[in-house]
């Protein structure tokens, strides 16, 4: 059992842990994430991770609760234990120094690249992060973003902060004020991605995605994570998570995130349901004193 | 000029000259992609093809129709069906056994193609069924390597 | 351990046990049984295995002991179980084989030691197989005394990782803890057993012998550390130099899916085995949403390959509630490399044999899912140097056919994790490790056997690998400490 050190939601349905792992603190590198499942029936997901720390041996990760299982997750505190945790998988985000870096991420995307944005300033890049939102509740990270890069501009679609618009409408405005991106990388909502990829294309500027597929095992023995890149099947989780941008079938990776679409919300609902029971049950035992 | 015609123009040796260049140019290309190759395997493999093509391209320059054996081989058409992998610098073994014996299968059906042209010609007939043949051999060992190693049990 | 001839405790006269007719399997019903994951064979009774065994007819050299890779003393095991001595049978098999409730059930003996059996020359085979498993299954139920034959040996003070928790890395502990080695295990995935646990399904092994096996070597000292990822988590040199083990094994097994490279292989719906399978046997994906992993319940299945894993997959589809669930084979089905008992328990479920077929594209809906596969037909051409008729495609016999789930088993390859991040491993050009008969790989102190040497293979003989490199890695740990002294 692996044990919660910390849990706190740091946005509406976004929560942040840090987990005591030891061993994954040690090896871990930016891009790299780990799969974990909350109870003993549960389903193994994967998680990037956010942070870590070598001597003190935990790591950080940031879920939002979207599905059944990160819905349960997220119910968890400090001090409770998850059933299993294993990592670190993937491939380390290939970092250089090329310039300038802008890094852009949606939702949760922003936990993830912040190691990104950070091993990109280590490289020596100049470093420009773009974070969009729907609104200003759900931007997070905004402050650690802040302490590794040059330079932070958000977006959101309903303008309550930052840019009124998307991150693509503020990666025009980067370009039309003369910044020249030697480097793109873009981790979020697959939508997202696909935009940031299209508009990069055209203008030949080198983009990295970081893409999330549905996984079993997590270290490749089953292809649930397939994906085409470059018109040939990668696995995301031992030949990515990161790819070429321009070479992403995005198209094909939708419809495979959405296969279990049906079953998962019949789960959800009766995760929700049960949750419900509960909640009502707790009250009732508080409004008749024991 | 269509390949038939430029024959047609040639001598033997001429004819031969251009075959071992259709084999150079094999040999080239596969020596290009194992100096790309990222993984060793595919590195391994594309060293093998390399050596196939060396070894048809030296007995190309000691072939003697005389001793030619109508024995075709079977064309056991395992790749046909498959998609076409790109030669890139990431490919799998697996995507470099496909792509190869796809080459092997082009290649016999333009020297079948001139054979059957040439049907009139018995220098000419005999050497260019002799070249179709050795390339289907090729498809074969290929295909058969395939078989054995991705398609254990299908 | 050196075998001499046991008693014979047969007091059937040898001319009535050549009349004695092989005991019957008791199965649960074809119809009930493909409608639940419980075990279909439920095993021999005592009265039965007691009547099988006297069939032997105790044969002065028996070849029955050759054709076990990992050469039991079969016709000794017989005998007790004769005297009724089931205790003692399964202790005598263990001497060789750590796993017999599991290679009971799994092993091609019809392909082994019941193929050699004198008895099948005219008659049918003694029921090795069968008398196996009863008396595992008895020892297990009865108590199992695995720590009482060896004791507790003087420790050595060396320690041995063992990398993946299959049959390979299983018999290796099993034998090196019982020579005083320290003995961890370390599995990757979050349960042990590697493909017994996740590519075998329930009903052809249930994985409550799996728990019982492992906690008999937990008992016995052996520790297992799940969620590990050797090659990740921690690399081989580490283990070495920093966490102080002396030896290596590595028991990686073919876990590479292998798929077809035909259009439409990423539809949805089209699952790899190993993925289909993973998602029953490990995570239950059959008791959704009690249990969360969701598994797709397709009307009509389509598994392509012939092997085993092709049967289960099949016969899983099939319990999932598939109206149609059909195997695709390029081959005729006398080539089907699957046990005759699989294919003959998955046609009498229902399961339907489409042989000499070939897909060779699947066709989607505009929503990315798998709704149909175009087929071609096969026709036997000439026989190749084995003397096997080869499958050639008949032009022009595309057709099509509806299906809403395929599941692509034609074979599997090795993992390339620990190749890629173990440089001093040699491999060969498939990604399988490179290793002597003993499992010495090019790096001192770092052994390998099973499925990650061999390519895809049987359980039974990834232990019998198992078995020669625990000789092998005693022996180099026993040098090791004369060379330090």
């Amino acid at each position: 059992m692996y044990k919660i050190l910390k849990a706190e939601f740091i946005a509406p349905n976004v929560k942040s842990f840090i987990l005591e792992a030891p061993h994954i603190a040690k090896k871990r590198q930016a891009g790299q994430f780990v799969m974990l499942r909350v109870h003993d029936k549960g389903e193994r997901i994967p998680i990037t991770i956010a942070d870590s720390n070598t001597e003190e041996g935990w790591i950080n990760i940031i879920v939002q609760g979207l599905g059944k299982t990160s819905a349960h997750l997220n119910t968890l505190e400090t001090g409770d234990h998850l059933q299993d945790l294993v990592g670190p998988l993937g491939l380390p985000t290939h970092i250089e120094n090329w310039g300038t870096l802008v890094c852009i991420s949606g939702g949760v995307g922003t936990a993830e690249a912040l190691p990104i944005a950070a091993a990109g300033k280590a490289a020596g890049n100049r470093v420009i992060s773009i974070i969009g939102a729907r609104n200003k509740d759900l931007i997070i990270a905004q402050d650690q973003m802040a302490e590794v890069v040059d330079e932070v501009r958000i977006s959101t679609d309903d303008g309550s902060a930052g840019r009124h618009g998307l991150v693509t409408d503020v990666l025009q405005d980067l370009m039309d004020e003369g910044i020249k991106p030697d480097m793109i990388v873009a981790i979020g909502p697959l939508p997202m991605m696909e935009a940031v990829s299209n508009q990069t294309k055209e203008i030949g500027i080198p983009t990295m995605v970081s893409l999330n597929a549905i996984m079993v095992d997590g270290t490749g023995m089953c292809g649930a994570c397939r994906a085409t890149v470059g018109g040939k099947t990668v696995f995301v989780c031992v030949d990515g998570p990161e790819f070429d941008g321009h070479q992403v079938d995005f198209k094909e990776l939708g419809s495979r995130q959405r296969m279990y679409k049906k079953q998962e919300e019949e789960s959800h609902k009766c995760f929700l349901e049960r949750q419900m029971k509960k909640m009502k049950a707790e009250q009732m035992k508080e409004e008749v004193p024991a | 000029m269509s390949l038939k015609d430029q024959v047609k123009s040639m001598d033997m040796s001429g004819i031969v000259e251009m075959c071992i260049n259709q084999e150079q140019q094999a040999i080239d290309l596969y020596t290009l992609a194992r100096d790309q190759a990222k993984d060793e395997s595919a590195r391994q493999k594309f060293q093998e093809l390399v050596d196939m093509e060396t070894v048809h391209k030296v007995s190309l320059g000691n072939f003697e129709i005389e001793n030619y054996i109508e024995l075709p081989p079977a064309n056991l058409k395992v790749t046909d069906y498959l998609m076409e992998p790109e030669l890139k610098d990431n490919m799998t073994t697996q995507e470099i056994l496909i792509l190869a014996a796809k080459r092997e299968d082009k290649t016999a059906r333009m020297y079948q193609d001139l054979a059957d042209h040439f049907h009139f010609d018995k220098e000419l007939n005999t050497f260019f069924q002799m070249m179709a043949d050795e390339e289907l051999r090729h498809k074969h060992d290929l295909e058969t390597e395939y078989e054995n190693e991705f398609l254990q049990e299908g | 351990m050196k075998r001499e001839r046991p008693q014979s405790f047969n007091t059937v006269p040898m001319k009535e046990r050549l009349t004695i007719p092989r005991q019957d399997m008791p199965e649960q019903d074809a119809t009930l049984r493909s409608a639940n994951f419980l075990e279909v064979n439920l095993g021999l009774t005592p009265e039965q295995a007691v009547i099988e065994a006297q069939r032997c007819i105790e044969c002065k050299n028996p070849t029955c002991m050759e054709g076990c890779p990992v050469n039991i003393k079969i016709p000794d095991f017989i005998q007790l179980i004769c005297n009724e001595d089931f205790i003692g049978a399964a202790k005598k098999i263990k001497e060789d084989n750590s796993l017999p409730a599991i290679c009971g059930r799994v092993c091609p003996q019809e392909t082994q030691c019941e193929e050699i059996c004198v008895m099948g020359k005219r008659f049918e085979p003694v029921a090795i197989g069968r008398l196996e498993r009863f008396v595992a299954d008895y020892a297990m139920q009865h108590g199992n005394g695995s720590e009482e034959i060896f004791g507790k040996p003087k420790s050595t003070g060396q320690k041995v990782a063992i990398v993946g928790s299959g049959p390979a890395g299983l018999a290796v502990a099993s034998d090196l803890i019982k020579e005083g080695h320290a003995v961890t295990v370390f599995e990757a995935l979050h349960e042990f057993g590697g493909v017994l646990v996740y590519g075998i399904p329930e009903f052809r092994l249930p994985k409550a012998i799996l728990r019982e096996e492992v906690a008999t070597l937990e008992t016995m000292g052996v520790k297992f550390v799940k969620n590990f990822i050797v090659g990740r988590t921690m690399t081989i040199q580490e283990l070495m130099a920093d966490e102080g083990y002396d030896a290596v094994f590595l028991g990686l097994g073919a876990g590479l899916p292998r798929f077809m490279n035909i259009p439409g292989e990423n539809l949805n719906g089209v699952y790899s085995a190993n993925e289909f399978l993973t998602r029953s046997n490990l995570m239950r994906g059959y008791e959704f949403p009690e249990w969360d992993t969701p598994l797709y319940r397709a009307k009509h299945a389509i598994i392509v390959g012939g092997g085993n894993t092709a049967m289960d997959a099949v016969r899983t589809s099939k319990r999932l509630g598939a109206d149609e669930a059909s195997i695709v084979y390029r081959r005729s089905e006398e080539e089907m490399p699957a046990r005759n008992e699989e294919i003959h328990h998955a046609k009498e479920e229902g399961v339907k044999f489409m042989n000499l077929v070939n897909p060779i594209e699947f066709i989607g809906d505009d929503q990315g899912s798998v709704i149909a596969a175009k087929c071609l037909r096969m026709e036997l051409g000439e026989p190749d140097e084995s003397g096997r008729r080869r499958p050639v495609p008949m032009e022009g016999s595309e057709f099509i056919m509806d299906v809403d789930m395929v599941v692509i088993a034609v074979g599997n390859g090795s993992n390339p994790l620990i190749s890629q991040t173990t440089p001093e491993i040699e491999t060969n050009k498939w990604g399988n490790i490179v290793a002597d008969e003993d499992g010495r790989t090019s790096m001192d102190g770092v052994f390998a056997g099973g499925d990650i040497v061999s390519g895809g293979a049987t359980v039974i003989l990834a232990m019998g690998a198992g078995r020669k490199s625990a000789i092998a890695i005693n022996d180099y740990l026993k040098a090791k400490v004369r060379s330090s002294a």
